[in-house]
């Protein structure tokens, strides 16, 4: 049986501030959760009711809510060279300055605790096998209740003009999408795989509107991602990389068409290989997962455009994912 | 446009985002920014490849992703503005026309009813008001050429210029344009107020080009306008009950047209007309226009062999461009319009005069449109037309290159003329004022100059599906004056005159 897309990924934890204290926020087989709120939708229907929300249910509410958002794909990272320039400092002075309407996840991050702590961004791809979930906790300190961190300032650039209802939920959910990419770049992977994942199968369930018209931006968002891999894995510039998504069984196709790399490849290649951090191991592009779990799986690789894929069994060493021992 | 069409532009447009993310775009500060993507974004809108909303959603998801990648954050959050073109109801007219849901302009908002009260009409002036010295002694007129009005709205085309100074030893001439303030009243007795407007730069020009603003517009029955008072308490009398001049105007139906040739005609259009304002001066738009026919193509919207990329090629080739492909071509492959703009292009043997004449027109892609006379220069002319259901949306864009918050290129009525001696004139600018008393006034700035020996002019207008063609009259009358030029205003004795507008 095909494992699922989540398979590769190793569990990550952050820490955020909710309420008086700090908790952590735990990914982990496809699910984000919190510890310390185990009845997660008990406490949104509370704050239905004029509850407070708690800030791990709000971020844990936000994670659902863009679970199939395809600005995920849009503005998330593209390669390992990728890194957004979102921090928490970012999102509460863009919470500063553009009021209470994108203020409607606070989820200020707490202080991690302890030394060691890891600053989004900084820890590019899933951890290494360690035993148990690798922190990956948000600078800072300093209480989200009442607005923003003392001495947030409003943004240069930003419009002070009137906006719409429209604009003003987009607004408010741009924000709350950055502050899902503040967690950090491990969840950022995660949040990509996981809209990849909602899209593979012909659309979320229940998704407003023809799917059919979200194809251009899923082939871009595929494109995005293969051509920084494919590319340097055949020293071709990425633009020579052209990519299609592949519908129906089988893995795809990849191609020399001549001039560059033509492939086509399902949405969940992004899901169960791009995101986990293993497009390109040992000379292959890896195309498929069909085995294992984190840290050892088998996968599909091709050693050359138009070669059949071969059976491989790779490993991830901290942010590294290589042949397994015995593999060569 | 068809959904797989539609989508295949998209993709297109969004891999250019892609490849352009790779290059780690800085987008420095906030406001417009015509990256890459903005202006394939904007030849796809314009030619209904892609719609207004989906360009705008890949721009916007552009500028986002490269702020958040440059630590520039304001286009993460400004960029979620979605400009007024690209909401929900924005239609082209020359969509409507091709009954396709793609998008490349916006509709005017004052699209007229049929036959309704924003039906412009016009009727011809042609005279001159004197007026009184203003500063340094220096005294103004105004040529009244026509008065163009809708049921809410009215102005006259105008023609301004300092005629003289009454003190020899006086200041230099002023930089402005005369400003002496007049009024109106009908023979009703009712009062108007008039405003110049849409005057342009103060650059001490010889002419200004302007509208002459009524407020309130005249209502239905007046029979005559008085304006003034000029100077020694002159009035001009305008006769609205007027019959129309003679001005012959001939509606032919034209095979449809896709909106990507429009564009490229249009593109070759602007060459020319740059080229014959500076030589050697087409040479800077040749990559933007490489550019426009590479999305074109790359898009699916235009085959690389479609006569509109061959011809504007062949163009390129004799401007010596290169636009990416293509070569010489046969002049009978090339528009009349461009081989007269390749042989007189820079033409500078305009005269000095007015054409005050006014014609009414049919209804075109769904825009109502009168011409409100001309006024000829030594190196070009501008014609007066009112609009009501058009605006010249975009128009110089290749040029100034549109910017996100402007509205995109409008391509559903394209304007030529051609003159009694053969000589072909493009639209090389048009301009309009942001009064709402002379909403719809459209100066267009046609290039080369009216020949010299020209006795009639042909406005072209081509729309989706039809072309009307205007023949208004040039002819020299036998003082030197075209028709409808009045009779000079006395100068006080002693005093210099001003040069004789049709010498």
């Amino acid at each position: 049986m095909r494992p699922a897309w989540w398979a590769a990924f190793p569990p990550c934890e952050a820490r955020i501030r909710c309420g008086a204290g700090e908790h952590a926020l735990r990914w982990a087989e496809g699910r984000l959760s919190s510890a310390a709120h185990d009845d997660t939708e008990g406490e949104l229907v509370l704050a239905a009711l004029g509850g407070e929300k708690a800030g791990c249910v709000a971020t844990i509410e936000a994670w659902g809510v863009h679970a199939d958002d395809l600005d995920v794909l849009a503005l998330g990272p593209r390669s390992p060279a990728d890194d957004l320039a979102v921090t928490w400092e970012l999102v509460d002075e863009l919470r500063a300055a553009l009021g209470p309407a994108a203020r409607s996840v606070p989820m200020r991050p707490g202080p991690a605790p302890g030394a060691g702590r890891a600053g989004p961004g900084t820890g590019s791809g899933p951890p290494g096998p360690q035993p148990g979930p690798v922190a990956y906790a948000a600078p800072g300190s300093g209480p989200l209740r009442g607005g923003p961190r003392p001495g947030a300032r409003p943004l240069r650039g930003l419009p002070a003009r009137r906006l719409s209802p429209d604009q003003e939920r987009a607004r408010a959910q741009r924000v709350e999408l950055l502050s899902l990419f503040a967690l950090g770049r491990p969840f950022q992977q995660r949040l990509s795989a996981e809209v990849a994942a909602a899209w593979s199968d012909g659309g979320p369930a229940g998704a407003a509107g023809d799917p059919a018209r979200a194809q251009p931006a899923l082939i871009a968002a595929l494109a995005g991602r293969l051509a920084p891999a494919a590319g340097p894995w055949l020293g071709l510039d990425p633009d020579a990389v052209q990519a299609a998504l592949h519908e129906g069984p089988g893995w795809g196709t990849a191609e020399w068409d001549g001039t560059g790399l033509r492939a086509a490849l399902p949405l969940s290649w992004l899901a169960r290989v791009w995101a986990p951090g293993f497009p390109v191991v040992d000379g292959h592009l890896i195309v498929d997962v069909v085995e294992g779990s984190w840290p050892q799986v088998q996968v599909l690789g091709l050693p050359a455009p138009g070669a059949e894929p071969a059976v491989l069994s790779i490993r991830a060493d901290r942010e590294h994912w290589s042949r397994a021992r015995g593999e060569r | 446009m068809s959904g797989h069409a539609a989508a295949a532009a998209e993709i297109y447009l969004r891999l250019i985002a892609e490849a352009e993310l790779r290059q780690r775009p800085v987008l420095s500060g906030p406001g417009p920014h015509l990256h890459r993507v903005w202006l394939a974004a904007a030849t796809l809108a314009a030619v209904g490849a892609v719609g207004p909303d989906v360009a705008w959603q890949v721009v916007s998801e552009f500028e986002a992703s490269a702020g958040l990648r440059s630590r520039n954050i304001g286009p993460v959050i400004s960029s979620l503005r979605r400009p007024s073109w690209a909401r929900t109801g924005a239609r082209p007219h020359h969509a409507r026309q091709y009954g396709s849901a793609a998008v490349g302009a916006r509709q005017s908002p004052t699209r007229p009813e049929a036959g309704g009260p924003d039906m412009p009409t016009a009727v011809q002036v042609g005279a001159r008001l004197p007026l009184p010295a203003e500063r340094e002694g220096w005294y103004g007129e105004f040529c009244l050429l026509s008065l163009a009005r809708t049921g809410s709205q009215a102005a006259l085309a105008v023609a301004a210029r300092w005629a003289g100074q009454t003190r020899r030893a006086a200041g230099p001439r002023p930089r402005h344009a005369p400003h002496y303030e007049v009024g109106a009243v009908d023979d009703r007795g009712v009062s108007y107020q008039t405003s110049l407007w849409d005057v342009g730069l103060e650059d001490g020009r010889d002419w200004w080009d302007c509208h002459l603003g009524l407020d309130p517009a005249p209502a239905p029955g007046t029979r005559w306008l008085e304006v003034g008072p000029g100077s020694q308490g002159r009035r001009v009398r305008i006769d609205l009950t007027a019959p129309p001049g003679t001005v012959r105007v001939v509606t032919e139906p034209i095979p449809p047209v896709s909106a990507a040739t429009r564009l490229l005609d249009q593109a070759g259009d602007d060459l020319l007309g740059i080229e014959s304002a500076t030589t050697g001066a087409s040479a800077q738009l040749a990559g933007r226009v490489r550019q426009v026919i590479r999305d074109l193509i790359g898009s699916g919207t235009l085959r690389a062999d479609d006569p509109a990329v061959l011809r504007l090629a062949g163009l390129g080739w004799r401007l010596g461009l290169d636009l990416g492909l293509g070569g010489p071509v046969p002049a009978r492959a090339l528009p009349a319009a461009w081989i007269s703009l390749l042989a007189d292009g820079h033409a500078h043997d305009g005269r000095d005069a007015v054409a005050p004449f006014a014609a009414d027109l049919p209804v075109i892609g769904g825009a109502r449109l009168a011409l409100a006379g001309l006024r000829s220069a030594p190196d070009g002319a501008t014609l007066h037309v009112m609009a009501s259901g058009w605006e010249p949306e975009g128009h110089g864009w290749l040029e100034r290159g549109t910017g996100p918050g402007d509205s995109p290129l409008d391509l559903s009525l394209s304007w030529r003329a051609r003159d009694s001696t053969g000589r072909w004139h493009l639209v090389t600018g048009m301009s309009r004022g942001p009064a709402a008393q002379t909403r719809g006034m459209i100066k267009m700035y046609l290039t080369p100059p009216l020949h010299p020996a020209a006795t009639a002019l042909d406005v072209i207008v081509t729309g989706p599906d039809r072309q009307i063609r205007a023949t208004v009259p040039l002819s020299r009358a036998a003082d030197g004056s075209w028709p409808g030029w009045p009779p000079r205003a006395p100068v006080p004795p002693g005093l210099p005159t001003a040069p004789d507008p049709g010498q």
